[in-house]
């Protein structure tokens, strides 16, 4: 069994290797082996062996086995645990009997204190109750198969109570949940005269509302208190199982709603909705002994099978899927664990790597609804329900011992779905070699905001909640199974109506497991509907999800009839291109990629509205609610240009690089021919947060000089236009010289060709420069850089003094390098990402705005960033590829909140290019130079050091600073997502705190050209009307890269940089923030290298010293920002 | 000391032989900074700088201009040139012979001055501490800010002028290596006093370059020569040391990881909640 999880070629090796360890023990042997620190014992070395041929990793299975310490229940919790269960079995066992009372008497209860933990729709019930001893008690569950795992440790108690206890007709009309809950209330009453009894409190056992638990927090001599978990059941023959057959009804209708109670002996039962849910909850009491002692006997005894469902278990609490109503509880999988062991997939010798991953591999492949597992093996009973009967009943099947029960009754298919997905998602980071599959799998907390890519809450009162039921058709049935809980079938319904109108569109739709609550005794029972919303959310496919268009069947085929009646009046005939005509559903006729984005938005609040009656207003849809961050106004209105989030605009600029790259390959006038040309602005790689704008500026904005519009003193800067930086490359000839003074003056003379050139054959108008020429092309400006590998070569050439030539990085060509080897290919691989994922864009600008906002663009590399955001959607394990900008900037956030910069290095890898050996080698080398590093490293296969982006900056401090401020701001947004109110604030984390300044700097509002992109700036910008509108002034170059702002950060930066650091947020930021630099503040010797910006005192020894002059580097900033700042001021001032 | 310099002329301040000065900006500024100047002395003599006759003044704020320096200095004696530079240097920075006097340099912190007459540098040492001074009026305003930048931006390049500069370099720059090429054709064979031949890379039998890489794919070819000679896992000694060889390798792997693994626990990277 063990070889079947080993590949072919390691069971071939298996058996000859153990000879070899054999031989290797021999004297001979153990000479040898010293050549290492220590020797390694026989045991040790066969050990490794195993290591190397059934585990993932030799250090996989170290962390996975430190893990399990962790988790483990230590033995003195144990020991603890087992004396208390002791102490309440004896106290239970010599209980004596009680009184009789009817079941709907309450006031016995009430003079306890205590109130039934059970919602009692209807309240009346006939029948009488009467408290009998049980006759048995015993510890159940994971304490006994010793599965626990910390925290939350709990011991499950099992009360019998003797089969006279029940009436023979109890099992109608939840007479049997009724009693049961009183029995479990008296035994509360008894408890609570306990002194060592701490708390009583009652909770739903595993969220289902018909069947209370009592949750005993118990103290110890030692003062540290346990907790055990009460549950009842009868005796196992106390009713016959076939009676609550799946397909059966066991809550009359007429009762049910109050009419009369006398229907309650028809025997036209078959005729009555079944009540499933009802069934399944009196069936697992009655099962539960049995299926208990099948999981104990199959689980006992073995560590590995043991440990594996403990790895298992760790696993499903990260995902939010072991604990609340409708989770894959921790008995769900003990027992689909028994069910490998029983099918042989599972043996007691495999180690809890194999358990585990054979496990997740099953689960990964298995359809719990049309191939259910099941526990029973003997013959099929007489009435037992068949596979079809169990499936009809809405959830997902897994037989149990018995024939009869659905253990997984309370699982919907949605949270089934779900884990299915995240076992695949788990075996794919299991199989990609990486340090960090470890961390995917156990460590990382897959919150439901981060998982999801759309979120929205449902927030309805119980009023219309009860409203909304009664118009469904079928859930009234559902609610009454359900004991009178509306949201409970509600959420479930609103998950199968929504996957079948989202389709190929999503990939999972789930409703939020909520918290198990638990509650004291003397409050009222906890009740599903009065919490105050409703979370769901959607994994979507992004390669269908922005489809705007739903095809239907033909117009006249039959199922045409069906389309129309579910779609309603969206529902269209169209004739398509290939000349049929369907039926059709067009959710927006925008080609604006956000619109596209919130297709899947409209489709849920259609829906919705169509078959559930929840009216728009009571959603709250949180995908594009991030999106005004990425939007800017437009001027004039009437203009055919739309901005959603700026793709169109990038793509636009494409389009027009394109007609400029296909210019300048046809040039004649070149000596040699381009190879190759590409842009390096970010724009080109999709990561320009705000795309150029074809920008219209009329000579009247400023004067011409040589034709040339530039800015006029006294009027408010004109527009910003970037140029757009292109790298063209020209062909190697032995003809380029071999000094970089003549490289230089080769490259003027080009430029000036090119420019002459492109403005002849092809009107676009150009500036020429010594070191670009710019050109004009749909009011964008193309900044063309002529290159060559030889002006890199020439700049690294070293001579020695032997003579040899050698090459060596200098500051000026790794620059060079950078710019015209590294950005190209970058830009490449990330339009690449684009290409595959349209989300990509948006989600780099988000996170680069957001960096952007906390006024540190400058001090981090845009690249960096970018490079991060390509990690999330390279290796984005443990969850899929983003599908939205919202999981995007979340997942951004936490991965640059908690990812070990200091330990380990960030590996991207862009195009899957890295080798199995580049994931060892490169932590190894890395771990090596550690010190010599730059405070993040980020690896790309072509730079394996990962030092290109991230040196000098960001240094250790802001890094420091940036990892609390992404901790920060995801906490906050996520709160803000999982939260349904409509005035949220989303941006509030893109508002810096200006109060950790020492001095903020104000900038004038006519001197920032980008004030309309400010966070709170609701500015227009205006934009040529249209194509020929920019022709019409083609004759004169715009005013280019001429942002004020900027210029005067960069002065301040080269200016005062030993005195003090800048923050300004380039993206309509109107402050700079000033942080003085401690050793601005020292006083220095008097000496001329000291005098700058320094005044002279007097120190105690009485000789003349330097001190800062404060006063007079602020009168230099006003100065030098004359005309660009309006005042500086404290920020404690502002408050 | 300086409390003694202070006491013997009141008017003048002195502290380890530079003069202070407070000066402003201009009348719209809030404080004063303070000028250090000082008669040039420097053990390398240069031209531009001559002995006694020029002044060092430091602390200049970084928009300053020569305009603004000399209406500062204005009656000290005539001025003969201005170098403005970023740091304190012994000879003047090659950059600043190039700027016309009207480019606005950014972020000086120094100037030195050259007056007609030495009369003029000990004016200047002994101007008053106590007036308060200012860099410019209405004749010489300040040169910065949005004034500036606009000004930087109008001055755009002459094609002509770039075309002309940037043939002459070349042809300069290939008559030059016309002439080295021309030389070594005629050193070629010849061989030199102790009699050897240089090896060029003209001519019939020319050389691969040295290069480093070309230096370490010799040392490869050789490597592999010698590895290809070998038979591997021929002997049994030899079989039983790959397989000795992988053990090891294990065993090194898991010491490292324990190491991680102990790293790791100490940074509590196994509470996973």
């Amino acid at each position: 069994m063990k070889r079947k999880l080993i590949t072919e070629d390691n069971v071939e090796e298996g058996p000859a290797e153990k000879k070899i360890v054999k031989d290797d023990t021999g004297p001979k042997g153990r000479k040898k082996g010293k050549l290492t620190d220590r020797e390694f014992n026989t045991e040790e070395i066969s050990k490794l062996k195993e290591t190397e041929a059934l585990y993932h990793s030799s250090l996989f299975r170290l962390q996975v086995s430190e893990l399990l310490r962790e988790v483990s229940v230590k033995q003195k919790l144990k020991s603890r645990l087992e004396e208390a269960c002791s102490f309440i079995t004896d106290i239970l066992k010599n209980l004596p009997s009680g009184k009789e009372h009817k079941i709907t008497d309450k006031k016995w209860l009430k003079s306890k204190g205590i109130k039934i933990p059970l919602l009692e729709k209807p309240s009346h019930v006939k029948g009488t109750f009467q408290f009998e001893p049980p006759v048995d008690v015993f510890v159940s569950g994971s304490f006994v198969i010793d599965t626990m795992v910390m925290p939350d440790v709990e011991g499950d108690l099992i009360i019998v109570v003797p089969k006279t206890f029940f009436q023979p007709k109890d099992y109608l009309n939840q007479r049997y949940t009724r009693k049961r809950a009183l029995y479990l209330c008296s035994v509360a009453s008894h408890l609570n005269k306990l002194k060592r009894v701490q708390d009583l409190k009652f909770k739903y056992f595993m969220g289902n509302p018909h069947k209370p638990a009592l949750v005993v927090k118990l103290n110890n001599q030692d003062d540290k208190s346990v907790t055990l978990c009460l549950q009842v059941v009868p005796e196992a023959d106390t009713f016959k199982e076939s009676r609550f057959h799946i397909s059966k009804n066991n809550i009359r209708p007429g009762w049910f709603t109050e009419r009369s109670e006398s229907t309650e002996d028809n025997e036209r039962t078959e005729a009555l909705p079944a009540t499933p849910y009802y069934n399944s909850s009196v069936l697992h009491d009655l099962c539960l002994v049995r299926n208990e002692k099948f999981v104990e006997k199959l689980l006992s005894g073995s560590e590995g099978v043991r440990d594996g469902v403990k790895l298992l278990k760790v696993w499903l609490t990260q995902r939010e899927l072991l604990k609340g109503p409708g989770a894959f509880s921790s008995f769900l999988l003990s027992c689909y664990v028994v069910y490998l062991i029983m099918s042989r997939k599972v043996n007691k010798l495999m180690n809890y790597y194999q358990v585990f991953r054979t496990t997740l591999l099953f689960l990964s492949k298995s359809d719990w609804i049309l191939e259910p597992p099941s526990l029973f093996e003997d013959q099929p009973l007489k009435m037992q329900p068949s596979t079809d009967e169990f499936r009809e009943s809405g959830s997902c099947v897994f037989v149990d011992r018995s024939g009869f029960y659905n253990l997984a009754f309370m699982l919907p298919v949605h949270v089934f779905l779900r884990v299915k997905q995240e076992a695949k998602l788990s075996l794919n980071a299991l199989e990609q070699h990486q340090q960090s599959s470890f961390d995917a799998l156990f460590m990382m907390p897959v919150s439901f905001a981060r998982k999801f890519d759309h979120v929205f809450h449902i927030s309805l009162k119980a009023s219309q909640l009860s409203q909304i039921l009664e118009k469904v058709d079928g859930l009234q049935h559902k609610v009454m199974d359900f004991g009178g809980h509306n949201s409970l079938p509600l959420s479930q319904h609103v998950v199968t109506v929504l996957s079948e109108a989202l389709g190929k569109r999503a990939e999972l739709v789930q409703h939020k497991i909520g918290k198990l609550n638990e509650w004291s005794k003397d409050e009222d029972p906890h009740d599903f509907d009065k919490e105050s919303h409703l979370t769901f959310g959607i994994c979507i496919d992004t390669a269908n999800a922005f489809n705007i268009l739903d095809k239907g069947p033909s117009a006249e085929a039959v199922e045409s009839r069906e389309f129309r009646a579910f779609w309603g009046e969206k529902s269209e005939m169209r004739r398509f291109k290939d000349g049929t005509i369907h039926e059709a559903v067009l959710w927006t006729d925008s080609t604006c990629q956000r619109d596209r984005r919130l297709v899947c938005r409209s489709i849920v609040q259609h829906i919705l509205q169509r078959h559930c009656s929840i009216s728009t207003k009571s959603i709250q849809y949180m995908e594009g609610k991030l999106d005004p961050l990425l939007h800017v106004n437009l001027l004039p209105k009437e203009s055919c240009l739309l901005y959603g989030t700026g793709e169109e605009q990038s793509l636009a600029v494409h389009h027009a690089f394109d007609h400029v790259a296909r210019a300048v390959r046809t040039m004649s006038t070149l000596p040699l021919s381009i190879h190759s040309i590409q842009g390096v602005h970010p724009v080109f790689r999709h990561a320009s947060v705000f795309p150029p704008l074809p920008v219209s500026q009329t000579s009247s904005d400023g004067d011409a000089v040589s034709g040339h519009a530039v800015p006029r003193e006294g009027k408010s800067v004109p527009q910003y236009i970037p140029a757009l930086k292109v790298i063209c490359m020209l062909e190697g000839s032995g003809k380029w010289p071999e000094e970089i003074g003549a490289i230089e003056c080769l490259k003027t003379l080009l430029h000036i060709k090119m420019g002459t050139e492109l403005k002849d054959k092809h009107s676009m108008v150009s500036s020429v420069h010594k070191d670009y020429v710019d050109v004009v092309k749909d009011g964008f400006v193309f900044r063309l850089v002529i290159s060559n590998t030889r002006e890199l070569a020439v700049l690294r050439t070293v001579k020695t003094e032997s003579g040899m030539v050698k090459f060596k990085d200098t500051e000026k060509s790794s620059a060079l390098e950078k710019e015209i080897v590294d950005l190209p290919r970058l830009t490449h691989l990330l339009h690449g990402i684009q290409q595959e994922n349209s989300v990509f864009s948006v989600t780099v600008r988000l996170c680069k705005r957001w960096i952007a906002s906390q006024m540190v663009f400058g001090l981090i590399s845009e690249e960096a960033v970018e490079l991060m955001v390509a990690y999330i959607f390279t290796s984005h394990h443990p969850y899929a590829v983003p599908g939205s900008p919202n999981t995007g900037l979340l997942r951004f956030l936490y991965l640059l909140s908690s990812f070990n910069w200091k330990a380990d290095p960030l590996m991207v890898n862009l195009n899957k290019e890295f080798t199995d050996e580049d994931f060892s080698v490169i932590p190894k080398e890395f771990q090596k130079n550690r010190a010599s590093l730059p405070s993040m490293c980020i690896c790309t296969p072509t730079d394996k050091q990962g030092i290109k982006w991230t040196k000098p900056l960001p240094t250790e401090p802001l890094l420091k600073r940036l990892v609390i401020l992404a901790h920060e701001s995801m906490t906050a947004l996520e709160c803000q997502l999982m939260k349904s109110t409509d005035v949220t604030d989303f941006k509030m984390i893109f508002r810096p705190p200006l109060c950790h300044f020492d001095l903020v700097i104000h900038l004038l509002k006519k001197a920032n050209a980008l004030n309309h992109q400010g966070i709170d700036e609701n500015d227009s910008v205006y934009i040529c009307h249209s194509k020929d509108g920019g022709k019409k002034t083609s004759d004169i170059f715009p005013v280019a890269d001429f942002c004020v702002a900027e210029k005067f950060l960069k002065d301040l930066q080269v200016t005062f940089g030993d005195l003090a650091m800048f923050f300004y947020d380039p993206f309509g930021g109107n402050v700079i923030g000033i942080v003085w630099k401690p050793q601005a503040f020292e006083e220095k010797e008097f000496k001329s290298v000291n005098f700058r910006f320094r005044r002279p005192v007097i120190n105690d020894n009485e000789r003349p010293n330097l001190d800062i002059d404060k006063e007079s580097v602020l009168d230099d900033i006003r100065v030098m920002g004359g005309g660009i700042v309006e005042s500086i001021a404290s920020p404690k001032s502002l408050q | 000391m300086a409390q003694q310099n202070k006491l013997e002329n009141s008017s003048n301040l002195l502290i380890q032989g530079y003069s202070v000065l407070q000066v402003k900006a201009s009348e719209r500024s809030r404080a004063c900074r303070f000028l250090y100047l000082k008669e040039h002395s420097s053990t390398h003599q240069t031209v531009e700088w001559p002995q006694g006759r020029t002044l060092e003044v430091h602390n200049i704020p970084p928009y300053c201009t020569q305009d603004n320096l000399r209406k500062l200095l204005k009656g000290c004696g005539e001025i003969m040139r201005i170098y403005l530079q970023p740091k304190p240097t012994a000879m003047p920075l090659k950059a600043s012979l190039s700027v016309s006097p009207e480019t606005h340099i950014k972020n000086v912190s120094v100037a030195y001055i050259v007056f007609r007459k030495a009369s003029g540098v000990k004016n200047a040492c002994n101007l008053t501490y106590d007036t308060e001074r200012f860099l410019s009026d209405k004749d010489n305003p300040l040169f910065s800010g949005l004034r500036a930048y606009i000004k930087e931006y109008k001055d755009i390049p002459d094609v002509k002028i770039m075309e002309e500069q940037a043939e002459k370099y070349l042809a300069d720059y290939y008559k030059r290596k016309d002439e080295e090429a021309q030389r070594e054709k005629e050193m070629e064979g010849v061989p030199d006093e102790e009699g050897f031949i240089k090896v060029t890379r003209h001519g019939k039998n020319k050389g691969s370059r040295r290069t480093e890489e070309n230096e370490r794919k010799a040392k490869e070819k050789m490597r592999m020569k010698k590895k290809k000679t070998e038979l591997k896992d021929f002997y049994t000694s030899q079989f039983r040391e790959t397989k000795r060889k992988h053990i090891l390798e294990l065993q090194a792997k898991f010491e490292e990881d324990k190491r991680k693994i102990k790293e790791m626990k100490a940074s509590r990277k196994f509470r996973p909640y």
